[in-house]
């Protein structure tokens, strides 16, 4: 089984998003791996997938699960603009995010994602994201209301 | 391109810790690593902490969990870097805990080092354990070693494996 890096970034200076676009179909799953620095001090890594462009539609929806060092919580949305990938509560804590997209290129099914956020400072977290559309995924943006701080790297690899 | 395997450990004997990359040999060619555990304790009634002590180091740890146990969730922190966990004497016989911990940018000398891992008990009663870890070893040293130790007393038994990968 290959699990080949595709492509990574590595910031050289602050930037508010990262894409990840003309991503091959040719592997079963994608996995997007980051670790970096977040600002403004309490916000969102959000996140859009496409085929092309990114949607912008009212097509994402998620359930998540935290503990943040005293109690565990789970919710959900729906019908957002938009997935919440991670969220950091101050703009210093290094934060890691692990991304699993599950057949990415299957036009036959909605694209379901599961999320590991890694924040020793603040929480650890497990989501699963839907994307509810068939079209197969090349195109992946990760964005924040500010920043992600110089020197956070993303990297995507694929599993064939 | 693939996982790589490392180096692998498989136990003969009891044994209090297990270290990976002996000597700081863990090549530094590699983006991440993972670290595979399949381990079960020969003292204590319940379930245990592993360790995993980048570079031999037990300070500048910390981490935060979230549990299941088969009841309730709950969430705690610690001042502790986890592997994982490992399952002890009165846990249903010949049956291991399972963990993994991912370790990425290990190399880096800028960023202070950051380690998802998760892990699971089972046993056959009322009790078993879910458990996941976001861990920090406040620390830009590249890791070179990785010291696997249960967290207060005990011994791994014969059988536990502990394994190594790298991707790149």
């Amino acid at each position: 089984m290959a699990y080949d890096l595709i492509s990574e970034q590595v910031l050289g200076s602050a930037q508010s998003s990262v894409t990840f676009s003309s991503i091959p179909g040719t592997y079963k799953d994608l996995v997007l791996e980051y670790v970096g620095i977040q600002s403004p001090a309490v916000s969102n890594m959000s996140g859009r997938v496409g085929n092309g462009s990114v949607d912008t539609g009212s097509n994402y929806s998620g359930t998540e699960m935290s503990g943040n060092g005293s109690s565990a919580v789970s919710s959900r949305y729906s019908n957002d603009t938009r997935w919440y990938v991670n969220y950091n509560s101050t703009n210093t804590a290094l934060i890691m995010t692990v991304m699993q997209f599950q057949n990415y290129a299957n036009t036959n099914m909605n694209k379901t994602v599961l999320v590991r956020n890694t924040d020793a400072t603040t929480y650890t977290a497990a989501y699963v994201k839907l994307w509810r559309s068939t079209s197969a995924i090349n195109t992946i943006q990760l964005y924040m209301g500010t920043s992600f701080s110089s020197g956070a790297t993303f990297r995507l690899w694929g599993i064939a | 391109m693939s996982w790589t395997l490392i180096e692998s450990v498989t136990l003969g004997s009891t044994q209090a810790s297990v270290t990976l990359g002996s000597g700081g040999t863990i090549p530094q060619t590699y983006k991440t690593l993972k670290v595979v555990i399949s381990a079960r304790s020969d003292s204590g009634t319940s379930f245990t902490g592993i360790r995993a002590n980048l570079n031999g180091s037990t300070t500048s740890q910390s981490s935060r969990t979230l549990s299941g146990n088969g009841s309730a969730a709950s969430s705690a922190t610690y001042s502790t870097f986890f592997a994982g966990l490992v399952q002890q004497t009165a846990y249903t016989a010949n049956t291991f805990t399972s963990s993994e911990l991912t370790l990425p940018n290990y190399t880096s000398s800028t960023q202070n080092k950051v380690g998802s891992s998760e892990s699971v008990t089972e046993n056959n009663a009322t009790e078993a354990q879910q458990w996941m870890f976001a861990n920090l070893w406040s620390s830009t040293a590249a890791v070179t070693s990785v010291t696997i130790a249960i967290d207060g007393s005990g011994n791994f038994i014969s059988g536990s494996t502990f394994t190594l990968y790298g991707l790149k």
